[in-house]
């Protein structure tokens, strides 16, 4: 120890070779959570809408689904994805059953949550989208789902930031994520605080900037700024028609 | 006023009913509305004024009864109309909410701005000019880029007219409209709603402001239990009334004072 210890000066382990591994498995880590909290996206759509549709079969399988998924441990699912599938013929590669078991995961959350916003969008609402005459499906694009958006952002982010800690789980079934790697690197070199500190603050490097992109997105909502490019078109076109007519006005 | 509208029904309505449960809110409703009338809706909260408005652009499906907009029938005998059918029964039919219910997360512009677009297919730029138009006939086309919430209960109310109006409605409903605003706000809104009617705008109007229907309107209606008690010019209605729940309705209103012009 002593002498590792001298050779690598505070550290103990020679971090040098190890950084072209720590980037590839931080990559997999990222894939994992790209794919994984995509899957989960559609999943709670699809659940919390079949939750709320008028159409009781619907709402019922959309509540098994949630109960179910929710309150099983992650490394649970992971398992039965990755090996219990296997036993009945269904092979997932790692990378497959991975992503699959934190999108069903993260889904039944994101269910919950997306449900809240879409319920948070006032009846009022929903009247005036119907009085100036848009369709059910306008309602929704146009009203509803912008809204609900503002108001699941929160907790969406918040998932988001779990489901990236969650793929560390994945280390169980050799996801060649960041945990992963950790592991390995303790297994040659011993030193697991060490290590283990320093993939926690990789995981932190990699999260806060999530926490706080997701937190400037959110005031950008709020303050009405445009995200699609038909807003920007019109909010641009208002503004020169505006100031057109202000300078109309100063003029005569 | 009265002279100024024609004999051209908008609205007609018959017999309508509206039970939620078993506890009936209107109670059989007729109604002719003509051309570029203006109709006030008294009574006490609960009597049906609400739900009748409501059911005139079926966001409330009555029970029972006939509801015909220019000569089109879009609810008989509990037959509704559906889909295309619904959608264009709205694109006539106007509504002003009393809370207002814009969209909070679009400007005031994108308002008014969004229903012209994918109610009447117009084309953005027609849209964005037609929008600053209608936001500059309620005297707040300096206030397009705003954010609802950055605007006044008064100004909010404005922009919700403008975005019913610029959808050339051939009848506006209002929902009891200033009863969420101060007053300096109402008085703002009745301004923009007097100059509607000046300009011949059909209006059914659910209110409160005596002063604003004796004024105004040319029909006052006043409505308890789910029927039509009284109905007339505001003079006879509002002057001498014949009923006495009518009577006893303006006198309990003069003494809340909660219209000086009710006395």
């Amino acid at each position: 120890m002593t002498r590792l210890f001298l050779d690598f000066g505070p550290f103990h382990v020679p971090w040098n070779l190890y950084v072209a591994d720590l980037a590839t498995a931080a990559l997999q880590t990222i894939e994992f959570t790209l794919a994984g909290f995509a899957g989960a996206v559609v999943i709670g759509l699809v659940i919390a809408v079949m939750r709320l549709a008028p159409f009781g079969p619907f709402r019922i399988i959309a509540r098994v689904y949630t109960e179910i998924f929710k309150n099983l441990p992650l490394v649970t699912e992971i398992f039965m994805v990755y090996f219990g599938l296997a036993t009945i013929g269904l092979v997932l590669n790692v990378f497959e059953a991975g992503a699959i078991s934190l999108a069903v995961f993260y889904g039944a959350y994101l269910s919950e949550i997306f449900r809240g916003g879409l319920q948070g969008v006032t009846r009022g609402q929903r009247e005036a989208a119907q009085a100036v005459g848009f369709t059910p499906i306008r309602s929704f694009a146009l009203v509803i789902v912008p809204q609900a958006t503002r108001l699941a952002l929160p907790g969406t982010s918040t998932m988001l930031v779990d489901l990236l800690k969650g793929t560390s789980l994945l280390t169980f079934i050799g996801g060649a994520e960041l945990m992963n790697q950790a592991r390995t690197i303790v297994s040659e070199t011993f030193a697991s605080l060490e290590v283990y500190v320093v993939v926690g603050a990789i995981y932190l490097a990699m999260c806060y900037p999530l926490s706080h992109l997701a937190l400037m997105l959110e005031r950008h909502l709020h303050a009405g700024k445009p995200l699609s490019p038909r807003r920007f078109r019109i909010l641009r076109l208002a503004r020169n028609l505006q100031s057109d007519r202000q300078s109309q006005l100063a003029a005569g | 006023m009265a002279d100024l509208h024609s004999d051209r029904i908008v609205i007609r309505v018959r017999d309508l009913r509206k039970s939620f449960g078993k506890h009936e809110v209107l109670s059989g409703v007729s109604l002719d509305v003509h051309g570029g009338e203006v109709v006030s809706v008294l009574g006490r909260s609960g009597g049906g004024k609400s739900t009748l408005l409501r059911c005139l652009n079926l966001l409330e499906v009555p029970s029972l009864g006939w509801i015909e907009v220019e000569g089109e029938s879009f609810f008989k005998d509990r037959q509704l109309v559906h889909g295309a059918g619904l959608v264009r029964l709205r694109r006539k039919v106007g509504m002003v909410f009393q809370s207002f219910n814009l969209f909070p997360h679009l400007t005031a512009i994108e308002n008014v701005v969004l229903p012209l677009i994918h109610g009447q297919r117009m084309e953005e730029a027609e849209a964005v000019r037609t929008a600053l138009e209608f936001l500059d006939r309620v005297g707040l086309a300096a206030k397009a880029l705003d954010m609802p919430d950055h605007l006044s209960g008064g100004q909010q109310q404005r922009v919700a007219i403008a975005r019913a109006l610029a959808l050339r409605p051939v009848v506006l409903l209002f929902d009891e409209p200033t009863s969420a605003l101060d007053p300096q706000s109402t008085g703002e809104v009745l301004e923009v709603m007097r100059e509607l009617s000046n300009e011949g705008m059909t209006m059914v109007v659910v209110t409160h402001e005596i002063g604003f229907a004796r004024e105004v309107s040319d029909t006052v209606i006043f409505m308890d239990q789910g029927c039509i008690v009284e109905q007339g010019t505001p003079g006879a209605v509002l002057g001498s009334p014949k009923q006495l729940r009518t009577r006893e309705f303006l006198r309990t209103f003069a003494r809340s004072g909660a219209d000086s012009e009710a006395s």
